[in-house]
């Protein structure tokens, strides 16, 4: 009868469902090398140990790799981007082109010659005069600061600290002309066409 | 130095009598290419700014050359430390404008934007407003100024960009 099972089938079955350690060595225990459960007994010499292995081995190897390829990109200084301003086209240095100017007649040269001591007497004017501003501005502070020192201590104090609000500082230049009322620029856009320069 | 020595012929008449490096021209000793490092930023007290940039934009260059060198001047007048003075890279941008009938953008123009820096550091907290007065009022049309305190950011933006070094960083971390 199929419903019959054979005791000690039984047991053996009852003995492998369970999940806790067996105190008892189990039937068939000799390819079962510890009191793991079934089907959990420790790989045996397998396919599955030697790929680890070289896994492991080629990860390292790679990670070496990699830092020594950073070690040497490291070692390499920073370099400073190349300012196009200070170099000057080829264009312009391959030509042999002389310009050749037209002699300047005496009254030409007279005139050029005083307009040049005239424009350096006006700028040495205006230099002063900065000089002059800047050493009225200096004085008047000081004096300023002195009759605050008089008054109280303490705001003198503080108004010696640093201003921390004034840096960021910026300015647009002056324009030749106000801004046109009503005027409709046309549409358009602008493209950032810098060169990037890596290293 | 011929005749400071133990030895007793040194002492003849025909001493050094070989002697012609003294005769050669003097060698300049060749110069290592310098590394380009990051100077030190100095915070500053409270009574003094540390570093700061004045920085001149311009798209028109010799303007702005000029007036790079008016301010650097100024600040040697007035005493004022400048640590460096140098050129930021130029950009290039490309104009394009919409025709007034038509859907096509046409090309107005390439303009070129160049700035220059100039660094000082020790500033009074003092004269700092009065230095501030006597540059805008001489800023020449066109040129934009900013002044800021200096940063590590400023530096690296001088610097070539390294995209293997960051792909390398960014995969090793």
């Amino acid at each position: 009868t199929p419903e019959s099972v054979p005791p000690h089938a039984l047991c053996c079955f009852s003995s492998c469902s369970s999940w806790l350690p067996q105190r008892v060595p189990l039937q068939g225990s000799h390819w079962q090398s510890s009191l793991l459960g079934f089907r959990t007994s420790l790989p045996v010499r397998a396919q599955p140990k030697k790929k680890k292995k070289v896994d492991v081995k080629k990860e390292q190897a790679q990670k070496e790799r990699m830092k020594k390829k950073l070690k040497k990109l490291e070692k390499a200084a920073p370099e400073l981007i190349p300012i196009e301003d200070f170099i000057t086209p080829l264009k312009y240095t391959e030509s042999n082109r002389v310009r050749s100017l037209p002699a300047l007649s005496p009254e030409e040269s007279e005139r050029r010659v005083l307009l040049l001591k005239k424009w350096c007497v006006f700028k040495q004017k205006q230099d002063e005069a900065e000089k002059k501003a800047i050493k009225a501005l200096v004085e008047s502070q000081q004096e300023a600061l002195r009759e605050l020192q008089l008054e109280s201590e303490e705001l003198y104090q503080a108004a010696i600290l640093r201003d921390e609000g004034l840096f960021p500082f910026e300015r647009e230049g002056p324009s030749y002309t106000p801004p046109l009322p009503g005027y409709d620029p046309p549409e358009g856009k602008c493209i950032d066409i810098t060169k990037v320069y890596t290293q | 130095a011929l005749l400071a020595s133990h030895r007793s012929y040194r002492s003849r008449p025909t001493h050094g009598i070989g002697r012609f490096k003294y005769l050669l021209p003097k060698e300049v000793p060749k110069r290592r290419k310098e590394k380009v490092q990051m100077k030190e930023i100095s915070a500053g007290t409270e009574y003094q700014y540390g570093d700061i940039n004045i920085q001149l934009t311009s798209h028109d260059l010799c303007l702005v050359e000029r007036f790079a060198q008016y301010v650097h001047r100024l600040c040697n007048r007035l005493c004022i430390r400048v640590t460096e003075s140098y050129a930021m890279p130029t950009k290039t941008n490309e104009v394009l404008f919409l025709e007034e009938r038509g859907s096509k953008m046409q090309l107005d123009a390439v303009l070129t934007t160049h700035q220059r820096v100039v660094q000082i550091r020790g500033l009074s907290s003092t004269f700092a407003p009065i230095l501030l007065e006597v540059i805008q009022s001489s800023q020449p049309e066109g040129v934009h100024l900013l002044m800021k305190q200096h940063t590590e950011a400023d530096f690296k933006s001088r610097l070539k960009a390294r995209p293997e070094l960051e792909e390398l960083l960014a995969e090793m971390s």
